[in-house]
């Protein structure tokens, strides 16, 4: 049975946050209003299409609709399981993106800190701008460009084995020991500038008082580097880290299947290039649904480890939720 | 001011959202007079300025009394994936589809439930609007027709879904051209080769000579791609010269059984002497790597040097007109077997299951089978662009001409046709049966023909000298028979295809009895056997629907 006083308590304290949220509601409802949009968006784009979920244990039949389609169990999951090459795809995927987030986690922290620390204007400026250059170009371009530097008869690889009399050359492109390496610092070269951006506005928003405090402690640039810049891009770091780890298995399609050939094909099957080419491009909605739908819920486990992890390596201070 | 700023957004998200919603427009609907609208859906061809203002339409829409519209697509795979997000998002689709290539199954689910409109009550009148489709016909051959129907027809229901595109052209149906360099045969003292043992010698013959003089260790004795689509395809070459070999089949017949070829002793043995050509750097380590683009830089090198000795490739893709280095090939005759590519009948026009006019819309369909329609569709306007041939003509490769060229269409962009890609029957491909004034051509184009002719004769010859009856005919699926094995004809191939690039490569070894039998098990681990069984039955039941 329920305690009245409790209830009576509960219900004032709830009157009261009801209150202050409609006090607080029109004198910014300005505010609010624009709230809407990007409300809007998350609803209509991320919350109304769950329903949909529900098509990876159909098998989808656009004229009979999501609700119509006839119910066919774990079916879509077994034809990924069913795959030969199941465990390799999962694998590659977990390992391309694992790879990416390690090497890809500290260049670009690296890169702001060296923008900041920088006291030349011009060079300052036209550092961050050619850094941020390459994120515009296309995979497809990209791909293209490694082709074509690696080509060992038509590309510049060519120069360098006759410049340097190799004998015994390899293709690099058909390498499978070459492939992740090959993905992931092409997407590091490509991606660093950008992926500093936000490094180096938290640095600029760094107090001058405590570089001033260090100073006059006799702290020199790089201690000041390690005690004043790097505690400041500390929470930013483990939102990044930890966000980054939801996507561990979403390498996208594009890249690897444009990279991928006959000799590199085993470890350059990822899962969207097997749902690409076996589900998608078939006409296939359920099985790529499916496949979809075990990727978010691994990520989503991976990104509350994660965070606990923070948490736990920072007593609570920097894990997100 | 903030008021007025939320007030201004809110607006903007109002009318943003009121934009979103569109209009459905009916495009069956009559337009003027007698005219019917028609929506075409098609992946447009670089070369295509204007689908909408271009003279072919103009053509179609006086002819047949439309009034056409375009929906273009990006080209290649993608229009698959584009049709399927379509029909998956229950969009509306055109109610012409033009060049769409959907697999067997996909194309029959999609027929069974709407989405195409079944023609087999139009095929069936074979005096009315099809007569075009089934006079043309006669003109392939017998085995051509057979498969050409076999293919359209749903196993299941009869029902048919689609207008095939046929490309007959003989230059386009080569699994693989080969090109010998003819200067550095003369140089290494050496004749043709006419057996895989020659073949070595030749190739360690190149591999050893400064062929091309250049003071450099840049000669590639064989060069292909993989990777290159037509002509390319150096491994069936070779394989075939042990045992014949169709990737689209897989299968050989012996005494009415179907075969694996991927499993027997002879395809094992051709793979053993790649692996020995590629082993010994013979075969260009870039086979796997490479792309078509790829292919053509190093055939047909800026720097007028040739850089290959024998190459595989469709000239019109993999080399360029203008290059001096092609003086120094000639076509090179296999001593296997000459396969054609068996899918010479491509199912790819369609008429939507939305179209509320489809025998107007079939009716378009077969303007472009008549031969007006695909020398237009090929090659421009009549009378201004080519017309009819003159008395007793012959084509620049010596066979009676069907049309004479007026104006030779180079790659600039025009709006004087669809372009090739969207032909509904391509027997003409590359002037093969053209008049053409050689005045009119470059030199360079003139070269490439009559090399693409003397290599379709060879090719001819060859294919002559081997037994049909080892060939199977396309297997066409039914549903049901397709979710029976869908996983195993997905590991099946992927696993023989990952195995052969192994086995060449050196990253399993050929040669041991071990790997082989540890490959062969994986096979029917993956569901070989029931593959095999399933195909038996279903070759046997189109041998009796052929009546043999």
């Amino acid at each position: 049975m329920a305690n009245p006083t409790v209830r009576i308590e509960n219900q004032s304290v709830y009157s009261s946050r009801m209150e202050k949220f409609w006090a607080n509601f029109k004198a910014n409802w300005q505010l609010h209003l624009m709230v809407c949009l990007p409300m809007f968006y998350l609803i209509l784009f991320h919350y109304v299409p769950m329903y949909g979920i529900q098509v990876s244990f159909k098998t989808f039949s656009p004229r009979a609709g999501i609700w119509g389609s006839e119910w066919v169990g774990l079916k879509n999951f077994d034809k990924f399981f069913g795959y030969y090459l199941w465990k390799e795809v999962v694998w590659n995927t977990v390992a391309i993106a694992g790879y990416s987030l390690l090497v890809g986690f500290w260049p670009p922290i690296i890169l702001a800190l060296c923008i900041h620390i920088n006291t030349g204007k011009i060079l300052k400026k036209v550092t961050q701008r050619v850094s941020y250059v390459p994120h515009f170009i296309s995979v497809v371009v990209l791909v293209g460009m490694i082709n074509t530097v690696l080509n060992p008869v038509t590309g510049f690889m060519a120069y360098f084995i006759r410049i340097f009399d190799i004998k015994d050359y390899v293709d690099i492109r058909g390498s499978r020991e070459a492939f992740r390496h090959l993905y992931v610092w092409t997407g590091e070269w490509q991606g660093l500038g950008w992926s500093s951006i936000l490094y180096v506005s938290t640095l600029s928003s760094v107090p001058a008082e405590l570089h001033e405090a260090a100073k006059i402690d006799g702290a020199s640039r790089l201690r000041r580097v390690w005690s004043v810049d790097l505690p400041t891009l500390l929470p930013l770091m483990a939102l990044q880290f930890i966000l980054s780890s939801g996507g561990i298995l979403s390498v996208g399609y594009q890249k690897a299947y444009l990279m991928q050939n006959a000799m590199n094909h085993e470890v350059s099957e990822v899962i969207s290039t097997y749902v690409y080419k076996n589900g998608i491009r078939a006409g296939d909605a359920s099985f790529g649904s499916a496949v979809g739908l075990l990727q978010t819920l691994i990520s989503t486990c991976l990104v509350f480890f994660v965070n606990w992890i923070a948490d736990l390596l920072s007593d609570g201070e920097y894990g997100v939720f | 001011m903030k008021k007025f700023l939320a007030l201004f957004l809110a607006l903007v998200l109002v009318l943003g959202l009121v934009a979103c919603g569109g209009k459905k427009t009916d495009t069956n609907k009559d337009g003027d007079g007698d005219v019917v609208n028609l929506t075409v859906g098609l992946a447009p061809s670089m070369y295509i300025s204007s689908y909408t203002e271009n003279t072919m339409t103009k053509w179609l829409e006086e002819e047949c009394g439309v009034k056409l519209t375009f929906v273009e697509y990006a080209g290649g795979t993608d229009v698959a994936t584009q049709i399927s997000t379509t029909i998956a998002a229950r969009l509306p689709l055109p109610d012409i589809l033009i060049g769409i290539e959907l697999d067997a199954v996909t194309r029959n689910r999609y027929g069974q439930e709407g989405y195409f409109y079944d023609m087999q009550d139009l095929f069936a009148d074979k005096e009315g609007a099809s007569k075009t489709f089934w006079t043309r016909l006669q003109e392939l051959s017998e085995q051509d027709q057979e498969n050409t129907i076999l293919q359209m027809t749903n196993p299941e229901t009869g029902a048919i879904y689609a207008v095939p595109t046929m490309e007959t052209s003989l230059v386009d149906s080569m699994y693989y051209q080969t090109w010998i360099n003819k200067e550095w045969l003369a140089k290494v003292g050496m004749s043709k080769p006419t057996n895989n043992d020659e073949l070595l010698k030749v190739l360690r013959a190149f591999q050893k000579t400064d062929c091309n003089g250049n003071g450099q260790k840049d000669e590639i004795p064989l060069m292909a791609s993989v990777n290159g689509n037509l002509s390319c395809f150096v491994i069936d070459w070779l394989l075939n010269t042990f045992t014949y070999y169709d990737r689209a089949t897989g299968y050989i017949v012996e005494d009415g059984k179907l075969v694996r070829v991927g499993t027997t002793d002879e395809y094992r043995e051709g793979l053993k002497f790649i692996r020995q050509l590629y082993k010994e750097g013979l075969l260009s380590s870039l086979v796997f790597t490479s792309s078509g683009a790829e292919l053509k830089s190093m055939f047909t090198p800026a720097d007028g040097v040739a850089k290959g000795g024998i190459v595989l490739g469709h000239l019109t893709l993999h080399s360029s007109d203008s290059s001096p280095v092609l003086d120094q090939y000639e076509p090179l005759q296999t001593w296997g077997n000459a396969v054609r590519r068996a899918t010479t009948c491509k199912l790819k026009n369609f008429i939507s299951g939305d179209c509320e006019n489809p025998e107007k819309a079939f009716e378009v369909m077969m303007k472009l089978w008549t031969k007006e329609g695909a020398i237009r569709n090929r090659y421009g306007n009549k009378g201004t662009d080519w017309t009819e041939a003159d008395e007793g003509a012959v084509s620049l490769i010596g066979i009676p001409a069907e049309f004479k060229i007026i104006k030779y269409k180079d790659t600039a962009q025009h709006a004087d046709n669809w372009g090739l890609v969207h032909c509904t029957l391509n027997t003409n491909a590359e002037y093969e049966s053209a008049q053409v004034d050689e005045k009119d051509v470059t030199a360079g184009m003139i070269r490439r023909l009559k090399m693409h002719a003397e290599s379709s004769k060879l090719y001819d010859e060859a294919a002559a000298k081997h037994n049909p009856k080892v060939t199977c005919m396309p297997l066409i699926l039914t549903a049901a028979e397709q979710e029976e094995t869908q996983m195993e004809r997905i590991n099946v191939p992927n696993r023989t295809s990952k195995y052969q690039t192994y086995f060449i490569t050196g990253q399993e070894d050929i040669n041991s009895d071990a790997t082989w039998n540890k490959y062969l098990k994986t096979l029917k681990d993956d569901g070989l056997d029931k593959i095999v069984e399933q195909d038996q039955k279903i070759y046997e039941r189109q041998l009796e629907r052929l009546g043999k």
